[in-house]
């Protein structure tokens, strides 16, 4: 089970949102806060047997911090709160902390497959350099006391990114999110507006974060995760068995794109990704699954951007996706 | 007994609501529960928020009550139009409206999880978190028919609130 995981499971992530106990959440109107709050961390994990690097919101060029975003080590919320915002992100990027998001401090880890758990011990694990240094807002029956109430309790967010290409074209998702959400679960698309999901990925995770333990979260995450695996997997193989040449064939036309096209914008390089992934989860396409995980972060427009200024200035990002694509394509055949 | 949103179906979910200063249960069914939080499974925490809230609020019209919190100074009526705390105190200072409203959208309003390594519970703090334990487990061994099990949880719970010579809830 666990070594085919990989081939449905992108990444696993676990977030834990913790607040300094003598300080109020709201520290975008308070800029002395603010500082103390990235400070505080600072002094808590740097400087340690870990490196980390330390990324100020508003010192940072707009392409850099949508990099950051575009790698999932930063949201889109700290972004837009550029004049307070930062991040400590350790230097194999598995770690970061957001400082002065929604929260004073959002911790994550991200491992690659299944392994919640993991994950969640690597969290735990930078959770405790940080108390050892700071106290957070607990209190007995509520737990960790969170900006938003959706957070109170673990103020932990355990989440899987599943690429699901065929439950989407069986249309089953509709089913699934609906058994999803009553076990305390949601899914949602990661890219994409509204209730599109370009690339057919995923996110399952907890909705509820009080009254449960984060064991129970995680194996209740875990469980859905396998689930959906098994099913996806199971239609991955009648889709084979069914309409070999109809599903090879959809395949390569996407390989042939992606490695001869000039120029794609990011939601046509969405739909040939899924594609991609699926060849190379089932063996039908000669690329690996760690390369095609890799271009899902470097062909997305801001990578591509940054990638056209320092090779070929004026370049256009949906030229420079392709030269990326094209790339890592020809080196992994 | 009916759902007092639709009308319509069993009520099996019920939702203690504070308003007014007062406090009343509703009761809905598993259907408009649901629909409360199909927003939210879009990922649409604030319209998710601001539903569980006007469903809250809508049992009794809430005065215009001036609650603000001690410690930041938000009014509860800045946080229901934002769905963001501004500090530790507002749980405590708005507790009244936020226990059902935690209640609602987790389900519990006890938390069992991990605690901060430097933190020791009083036995006060200990006996209200088994106490609200146990109140938890005797709702749901209610709510799916258990009375057996229900019992046994009374039994403990009276058993809690006297020793503690507190007053039967
Ligand atoms: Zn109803
Ligand atoms: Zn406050």
């Amino acid at each position: 089970m666990s070594d085919t995981a990989v081939n449905v499971v992108v990444s696993s992530r676990v977030r834990l949102a913790r607040n300094y106990f003598d300080l109020p959440f709201l520290n975008w109107e308070r800029p002395e806060n603010a500082r103390l709050c990235v400070e505080r961390a600072q002094a808590a994990l740097c400087g340690g047997d870990e490196s980390y690097d330390l990324y100020l919101m508003r010192d940072l060029p707009d392409v850099e911090r949508l990099k950051l975003v575009e790698k999932h080590l930063i949201s889109r919320d700290l972004v837009e709160r550029a004049d307070t915002g930062a991040a400590l992100i350790r230097h194999d990027r598995r770690v970061s902390v957001m400082i002065n998001e929604e929260d004073h401090l959002r911790i994550q880890a991200i491992g690659s497959g299944l392994d919640l758990e993991a994950a969640a011990n690597v969290a735990f694990g930078v959770e405790g350099r940080l108390e050892a240094v700071c106290t957070f807002s607990f209190d007995p029956q509520l737990g960790y006391l969170t900006s938003c109430p959706t957070n109170t309790g673990t103020g932990m967010r355990a989440s899987l990114m599943l690429h699901l290409p065929m439950l989407t074209r069986y249309k089953q998702m509709g089913n699934v999110n609906q058994s999803v959400a009553k076990l305390g679960l949601t899914t949602r698309g990661i890219y994409g507006e509204g209730s599109e999901a370009l690339g057919d990925l995923y996110q399952v995770s907890n909705q509820v974060t009080l009254g449960r333990t984060e064991e129970e979260i995680i194996e209740a995450v875990t469980a859905v995760g396998r689930q959906l695996i098994d099913m996806e997997l199971s239609l991955r193989a009648r889709c084979l068995k069914e309409q070999p040449l109809d599903l090879r064939d959809a395949l390569m036309r996407s390989y042939g794109l992606l490695r001869y096209a000039l120029q794609m914008d990011e939601k046509e390089f969405m739909l040939h990704w899924s594609h991609l992934r699926l060849g190379a989860a089932m063996g039908l396409l000669p690329v690996s699954l760690n390369a095609v995980d890799d271009l899902l972060t470097v062909a997305q427009d801001a990578h591509a951007r940054r990638y056209a200024q320092e090779t070929s200035p004026g370049e256009e990002a949906d030229a420079a996706r392709c030269d990326i694509i094209r790339k890592t394509l020809e080196t992994n055949v | 007994m009916l759902c007092e949103e639709c009308g319509k179906n069993q009520a099996t979910v019920s939702i203690t609501v504070s308003a007014g200063g007062e406090v009343t249960t509703r009761r809905l069914c598993p259907e408009c529960m649901k629909k409360m939080q199909f927003s939210l499974v879009n990922g649409d925490i604030q319209g998710f928020l601001s539903s569980v809230l006007s469903v809250l609020g809508s049992g009794q019209k809430r005065e215009e009550s001036g609650a603000v919190c001690s410690g930041c100074g938000l009014s509860y009526a800045d946080f229901e139009r934002t769905g963001r705390l501004g500090c530790a105190q507002c749980y405590r200072d708005f507790s009244d409206q936020l226990r059902p409203l935690l209640q609602s959208i987790h389900g519990r309003a006890q938390h069992a999880g991990r605690r901060p390594a430097a933190f020791t519970p009083s036995p006060e703090d200990e006996r209200a978190a088994r106490v609200s334990e146990l109140r938890q487990k005797m709702d749901e061994a209610v709510a799916s028919e258990n009375f057996e099990d229900a019992a046994k949880y009374r039994d403990e719970l009276r058993k809690l609130t006297e020793e503690s010579g507190a007053a039967q809830p």
